[in-house]
């Protein structure tokens, strides 16, 4: 029973703690990563994009 | 029910929190609309991903308020077990992650969705009954997201459960539609990473909150007075614990869901290159671990809570509490114990994750009855226009079909059982064609038809309410796909080349 506690707490620990970091590295490289897609995209179809949609 | 189950610190302050913030994202949905010139833009983004955006985006997607209810259900009725699930997907990701299986090829396919490998693979008769089947799984898998949200948006803004909520949950259900009728994939994207941020942090915070308040200790205890071993051990057998058969499907479950559930796989497809997606998954492997792990945490801080407050306990801990109750045990415990404001602002991410949800997967299904049932069965070819008006016309259908089955349906089991089963009438079968297409030459086409059809043995587990027979049917629905497939196509052997080599060895054509 102390081995199963013991794995769930180091579980949650890693969970919260990769989980943090994971959020706040991904989610700023990925606004960066969004601005080259709308670049690109905007490269593609224009300033203006495709302004009546498909 | 008691007075208290209708107390919450959710206040006007929150209520606009979640205002804004909801409305900011329909902005951006329809604003996004400008940069959707083609089937490809709205379906996979252009295909323009690069690896943190599809990571936050596959979290977005597949951080659905409904996983947070399921999982937090799951942590309340079982205990600690409930990690393991989040084990056995961290695994099944991180694997396909490391080795690319499945992904890699699919990515370098270019296909757009799944039952498209099969008509290159198999045929298009596989192609059209795939997709039918994938789609009829998917829809019936969301089937209870709404009314999962609903139960959490009463219980934790106070809402009265009638007429008020269904008008909001509809109202947001809309907001849906209209963005991502609109703006596509494009529009998914922006949305995910937003609420990816938002609701990452939110629950980093929260469960750190919850752990705090009700102290580890009593977490313990109360898992040991009113779950047993099996609120510790997984592998307990039922219907104490969940047991080695359901183990083994939840590995099977992860490592399908991760390599062909269409609304994930669409972010491996969207990639910018098959390493990304290969990588996607890898650092995916920790959000699977974390959907699963913090949620459940919440659900047994809210056992724990429950237990020390009489007036809960009396409706909760009861005999003949309702199979449901599982599910409000959560949204209680935070309305009762977060503070204003941050109750509004989890809460605005909640519903985002909501919306993000459905975005995705009425845009998966919608966008795979027609390029995989209704475009292959006609004469004249669809052309990109009729294509995507097609799949708006069915984006708004199955948002109605949506409002209908969750006000009239109700999960005999617990929602996450509900999910796994009806994930399985698609990944039964589908995980062993997709799987048996790339690795194995002689996986023929009647293997597969056979292999699929096999898959909607799967569906007698739905209305199933002992869930050691529906962990049954479906473990078993998937030894018989295998069967089927290995059968079927000995019997009935390929008789000459796939219509392009993509599957066979996993060159690009």
């Amino acid at each position: 029973m102390i081995g199963w506690l013991m794995l769930w707490h180091m579980v949650l620990l890693a969970a919260l703690v990769l989980f943090g970091l994971m959020v706040v590295v991904a989610g700023s490289l990925g606004i960066l990563d969004l601005k080259s897609l709308f670049q690109r995209l905007r490269e593609e179809h224009g300033e203006e994009g495709s302004p009546r949609g498909p | 029910m008691p007075a208290a189950l209708a107390h919450t610190n959710f206040t006007a302050a929150d209520w606009a929190i979640v205002v804004v913030y909801l409305l900011g994202s329909v902005a951006i949905g329809v604003w996004a609309n400008r940069y959707v010139a083609n089937l490809a833009d709205f379906i996979v983004a252009g295909r323009g991903l690069k690896v943190a955006l599809a990571v936050a985006t596959m979290t977005g997607t597949e951080l659905g308020l409904v996983t947070v209810m399921y999982n937090a259900q799951e942590g309340y009725t079982r205990g600690f077990s409930a990690y393991m699930i989040g084990v056995c997907w961290f695994l099944a990701y991180l694997s396909i992650g490391l080795t690319g299986f499945i992904v890699f090829r699919l990515r370098q396919s270019g296909v757009m969705t799944i039952p498209e490998y099969y008509e290159r693979r198999y045929s298009r008769r596989t192609r059209v009954l795939g997709g039918a089947i994938l789609a009829l799984s998917g829809i019936l898998n969301m089937g209870l997201f709404l009314q999962a949200g609903s139960r959490f948006v009463a219980h934790v803004t106070g809402l009265s459960a009638g007429t008020p909520l269904k008008l909001v949950m509809t109202g947001m259900l809309v907001l849906v539609l209209i963005y991502t009728t609109l703006g596509g994939m494009i529009s998914v994207v922006i949305t995910d990473l937003v609420q990816f941020i938002v609701l990452g942090l939110s629950m980093v915070v929260a469960t750190v909150a919850a752990v705090r308040y009700v102290d580890w200790g009593h977490m313990i205890g109360a898992v040991q007075e009113f779950r047993g071993q099996g609120g510790l051990d997984p592998f307990v057998s039922p219907p104490d614990g969940y047991g080695w058969l359901y183990m083994v499907w939840m590995v099977y479950v992860g490592l399908a869901a991760g390599t062909l559930w269409q609304a994930g796989t669409f972010r491996a497809l969207a990639a910018r290159s098959p390493r990304v997606a290969k990588q996607m998954y890898a650092w995916s492997s920790i959000t699977f671990l974390s959907r699963v792990v913090l949620p459940a945490t919440w659900g047994i801080a809210a056992l724990a809570y429950i237990a020390q407050t009489p007036e809960l306990s009396s409706f909760f801990l009861a005999r003949g509490a309702p199979s449901w109750s599982g599910q409000i045990a959560m949204p209680v415990f935070f309305a009762h114990n977060l503070p204003p404001i941050f109750l509004g602002i989890l809460t605005a991410g909640m519903m985002a994750a909501f919306m993000s949800t459905h975005d995705s997967y009425l845009l998966a299904w919608s966008a795979v009855i027609t390029q995989d049932v209704i475009a292959p069965l006609r004469r004249r070819p669809l052309s990109d226009r009729g294509r995507i008006l097609v799949t708006r016309v069915l984006i708004v259908a199955i948002g109605i079909f949506l409002l209908v089955w969750g006000l009239w349906f109700e999960a005999r089991t617990t929602l996450w059982q509900y999910m796994a089963v009806t994930g399985t009438i698609y990944f039964a079968g589908a995980f062993v064609c997709v799987a048996f297409g790339l690795y194995w030459r002689r996986a023929s086409s009647a293997g597969a038809l056979a292999a699929l059809a096999c898959g909607l043995v799967a569906v007698l587990a739905v209305a199933e309410k002992d869930p050691t027979r529906s962990t049954l049917i479906s473990a078993g629905t998937i030894g018989l796909c295998l069967a089927a497939m290995i059968v079927g196509s000995l019997l009935f052997p390929r008789r000459e080349e796939p219509p392009t080599r993509i599957g066979a060895r996993g060159e690009a054509p």
